[in-house]
């Protein structure tokens, strides 16, 4: 702890700093987050440290990268916990962190679809949330400050890397093939470009009594169609349950459509919007085998990892039933 | 390669990982290991272990790539209906409960 004390006085130019509390919070496959409570110069701050895990996945950018990210959505309006500083202290981490404010609420996707009086009104919700999508997406190129995003690899960018990965694995599996091919061949053609969290779902944004308090983990944030994040958050891969709920398992997809049409300017497209849920089963399903290969590989052995590649079949199930 | 469920190995985890949480377990964990060992005692019923590919799988992924099945069709129809039966059968290990 001491030499994370020594850190924060770095980055904050501070005399005094005590770490009062350093510990794992749950959650966080990809990356791993602390709740860190330190006193600053006498003054109490409750934040979160979230750095890298000892092994990554491809997609998922740097520490570094997210840092930025969630800077520039910070600045954009978004609700999301202030980025305070990137540290990159060897002797604490490998690698980079960041610090960013703790953020009340709770995540756990079955938890907020289930219980009703987080976030108050479900359709009050929803549109919230479409409408953090929307301010999002005002976010477009060309950003200096986020240049290191590939200029937007669309469905076929993504296939490009699924394809490598099942063949550098030797993964042999027509299931997900036949998806794969359907999604290449029904592909559409990139109209607009903005600024796409990637992951926006239920389950990473936190949500209180109130409503929503952050939209959380931008490690997946790129360019590309803005239907592709509205298909993630609509698929029902992330509805946890509440199936007949197709916004995200808290809304009706006409009130997210709605209020996310109102809040962007934009008409949503449903037809595209479809195609993106599709192509989410197919993203999750790599995703999936991507998380259990660090298991399989040996480069991080986890119970937790393990599990995740028993939802492979799950979402070959959905990705099947959509493209029959 | 197409391993799907290793049950010793599901098993194997779940043991390392109680014993490195304290006594009780935290609910996470104890969710984790539960979930862990009856996925392993159902993929071991099953003798889901060696993975279920079919001898001609490379050559059916040839296939679907280079767009051989693209068109409607009974070609197009029975690997489907391949494919869904398969996923039925990892199912039927990992979450039966989708089965019904």
């Amino acid at each position: 702890m001491e030499r994370l004390a020594a850190s924060i006085a770095a980055a904050t130019g501070a005399r005094d700093v005590r770490v009062e509390r350093f510990e794992r919070l749950a959650g966080g496959a990809i990356q791993e987050n602390y709740a860190l409570d330190v006193r600053i110069d006498g003054r109490q701050e409750a934040l979160v440290l979230r750095k890298d895990a000892p092994s990554r996945i491809a997609g998922s950018c740097t520490r570094g990268e997210e840092f930025a990210l969630l800077r520039a959505a910070f600045a954009a309006g978004v609700r999301v916990p202030e980025p305070l500083w990137l540290g990159a202290d060897p002797a604490f981490a490998d690698g980079q962190f960041f610090v960013m404010r703790r953020c009340g609420g709770t995540a756990i996707g079955r938890r907020v679809v289930r219980d009703a009086a987080l976030g108050g009104d479900r359709a009050t919700l929803a549109a919230r949330l479409a409408e953090q999508l929307a301010r999002i997406h005002t976010i477009r190129p060309p950003r200096a400050d986020l240049a290191f995003l590939e200029p937007a690899p669309g469905a076929r960018g993504f296939l490009r890397d699924a394809y490598a990965f099942l063949d550098a694995t030797g993964r042999v599996e027509p299931a997900l093939e036949l998806g794969l091919r359907w999604l290449d061949v029904n592909a559409p053609s990139l109209q607009e470009t903005v600024l796409l969290h990637h992951d926006f779902r239920t389950g990473n944004y936190l949500v209180d009594e109130r409503g929503i308090t952050a939209i959380l983990d931008w490690e997946f944030a790129g360019w590309g169609d803005p239907h592709e994040d509205i298909g993630w958050f609509c698929a029902w891969c992330w509805r946890f349950g509440a199936d007949d709920l197709e916004a995200g398992g808290i809304g009706t997809r006409s009130d997210f459509y709605g209020a996310y049409e109102r809040a962007s300017g934009r008409r949503v497209d449903d037809e595209r919007v479809r195609y993106w849920e599709t192509f989410a089963h197919a993203r999750w399903g790599v995703i999936a085998r991507r998380q259990a290969e660090r298991h399989r590989s040996g480069a991080q052995r986890s119970l937790e990892l393990a599990l995740i590649a028993t939802l492979e079949p799950e979402l070959d199930d959905m990705l099947l039933r959509r493209i029959a | 390669m197409n391993e799907f469920i290793d049950g010793g190995e599901l098993r194997r985890l779940a043991q390392e990982t109680l014993a490195r949480e304290p006594d009780p377990p935290s609910r996470f964990a104890a969710a984790l290991v539960a979930n862990a060992l009856a996925i392993a005692d159902r993929a071991t019923a099953a003798a889901h272990d060696a993975g279920d590919a079919g001898s001609d799988d490379a050559a059916l992924v040839a296939a679907i790539r280079a767009g051989a099945l693209d068109a409607p069709g009974p070609e197009r129809e029975a690997a489907l209906s391949d494919a869904v039966a398969r996923v039925r059968r990892r199912l039927a290990v990992t979450n039966p409960a989708r089965l019904r």
